[in-house]
């Protein structure tokens, strides 16, 4: 079944649409011409299916997130259509929403609110999420007072357990794998964004981290000023974008 | 399909709204306090200023606190919200959600503010022997001018979007209206000072059933029934068409 299908979609941004007084808005209505317009995507299509893991690359700027946003529907589109068949979740980094000045509990209550966990349910996994990070002596703690380290696994425990029981049908991950923790949570982390990557999901993973792209990925898209410049197998992908910028 | 949607929305809202509340005194020495030091003072600063008003209005310094307390949920809420979509861009661009709880959990945090205030004026009421029946009614008006509110605030968050300084420029406004309503002086119903001020409708409404303990005239609920929806179908329909576009802008 397919699961995403994106069909010639294009997006164009307005560089200084931010007006940031009354009186720029003014004078940038006297000026329309000044504006800078660029297309963040250019007819783009690809379709995922059910269960299948790509993997999206390409330089700062080449259109990554946006592709993301708007396939989750974050960002309108100017033309084309985007199909989505089933629950989806985006992430883009860990930690959505933390409050620095609450405590560890009161911000994974947050989080879980924030991705659409009752209360109940986020009880039910507030334990473990505290065993799996490690934190259970700083749980009351107010974050700002822990290292960062242990803010980058609680973050990732929180993020990654709330998305699990959510049990979504497509997951679109935006550099969430750069845990920032010590060497045996990152163990402990990637065998557990397997699990997630690997639970039969179909998953959109942007990354700068080419090594994640060809384990967890079963196709690549190479993009470049928003377009895609190849798309195929993540090892020659990977490998050509890798020639071409490394 | 439709209640569940209301009670996801209702649900991040308050939780929200709670975390906001318990940061905005965050830090400070008297903490949840200011919630009640801030009306208060001001209250007693206008009581003083006002006292030649005890002998003309009656139970003045109730009439002076709830007027006040009713003005402040109007103020800070509609304020606050101006900048409610921009201040979450972190939310906003990170995580697919609703953008309405960003709204409505900055109404409920000042209305959290608002019931600290109620039973301070509840306490006054029993030291000025006013009967209290009136006050247990108190919160179905409470709904209509948070519904009242709500619309405002949803139109100034997405105007805040594109315009920064809607902040100000309405801060000033909510200061001018502060004069233009009958909160420490007195207006008659039929003076066009008190019909082109819909919050004059709310806190009159309020006067009537908290400290006189009737029941408003039906015209007046009638009015502060249709200001409520209007102003939330003006609110949201501004809302509704500028949301698509708000992750771009912020």
């Amino acid at each position: 079944m397919e699961r995403i299908i994106v069909d010639k979609i294009c997006k164009q941004f307005t560089l200084d649409a931010k007006n940031n007084s009354a009186l720029e808005s003014a004078t940038s209505l006297l000026n329309r011409n000044i504006k800078r317009r660029f297309w963040a995507l250019k007819d783009i299509s690809f379709k995922a299916q059910d269960g299948e893991n790509i993997g999206i690359i390409g330089s700062n700027g080449s259109g990554k997130s946006t592709l993301l946003r708007a396939t989750a529907g974050i960002y309108t589109i100017d033309s084309g259509r985007i199909g989505i068949k089933g629950k989806i979740v985006y992430l883009d980094g860990l930690a959505p929403g933390l409050k620095r000045k609450l405590t560890v509990r009161e911000n994974i209550y947050l989080m879980g609110s924030l991705l659409n966990l009752g209360h109940n349910d986020i009880t039910n996994k507030l334990n473990t999420i505290i065993e799996f990070c490690g934190v259970e002596e700083f749980v009351d703690t107010k974050v700002f007072q822990l290292s960062s380290g242990m803010i980058a696994r609680f973050a990732f425990s929180a993020t990654v357990h709330f998305v699990k029981h959510y049990n979504p049908d497509i997951i679109l991950l935006d550099e969430v794998f750069g845990a920032g923790a010590d060497a045996d949570f990152q163990k402990k982390a990637i065998r557990k964004m397997e699990e997630l990557v690997k639970c039969g999901a179909t998953v959109l993973l942007a990354s700068h981290d080419l090594n994640l792209i060809k384990i967890y990925c079963s196709r690549a898209l190479w993009m470049e000023k928003g377009e895609i410049l190849r798309e195929g197998e993540p090892q020659g992908v990977c490998d050509a974008y890798a020639a071409l910028t490394l | 399909m439709f209640l569940e949607h209301c009670r996801s929305i209702l649900g991040l809202s308050l939780s929200l709204a709670k975390v906001n509340f318990k940061l905005r005194n965050e830090g400070t020495y008297l903490g949840m306090l200011w919630y009640l030091l801030e009306p208060l003072l001001m209250f007693l600063l206008l009581l003083y200023i006002f006292s030649s008003r005890m002998n003309e209005i009656k139970h003045y310094p109730v009439y002076l606190l709830l007027g006040l307390i009713m003005y402040n949920l109007f103020s800070s809420s509609t304020i606050h919200s101006a900048r409610a979509i921009v201040d979450n861009a972190a939310f906003i661009k990170s995580i697919k959600m609703r953008y309405e709880p960003l709204v409505l959990s900055v109404v409920l945090q000042f209305i959290f503010t608002h019931l600290f205030e109620i039973a301070v004026l509840a306490i006054f009421m029993i030291y000025f022997k006013i009967s209290l029946v009136g006050l247990i009614f108190y919160p179905v008006l409470l709904i209509f001018y948070g519904i009242f509110i709500c619309g405002i605030s949803f139109a100034l968050a997405a105007i805040g979007v594109r315009i920064n300084d809607i902040t100000n420029v309405w801060r000033v406004l909510v200061s001018l209206m502060w004069f233009a309503t009958p909160i420490f002086y007195f207006i008659k119903e039929d003076s066009k000072q008190f019909l082109l001020n819909p919050i004059a409708h709310f806190i009159l409404a309020a006067r009537d059933l908290v400290i006189t303990g009737r029941i408003p005239p039906f015209w007046l609920i009638i009015d502060v029934v249709i200001l409520s929806f209007v102003s939330l179908a003006v609110g949201m329909t501004i809302f509704n068409l500028s949301k698509n576009k708000f992750a771009e802008f912020v």
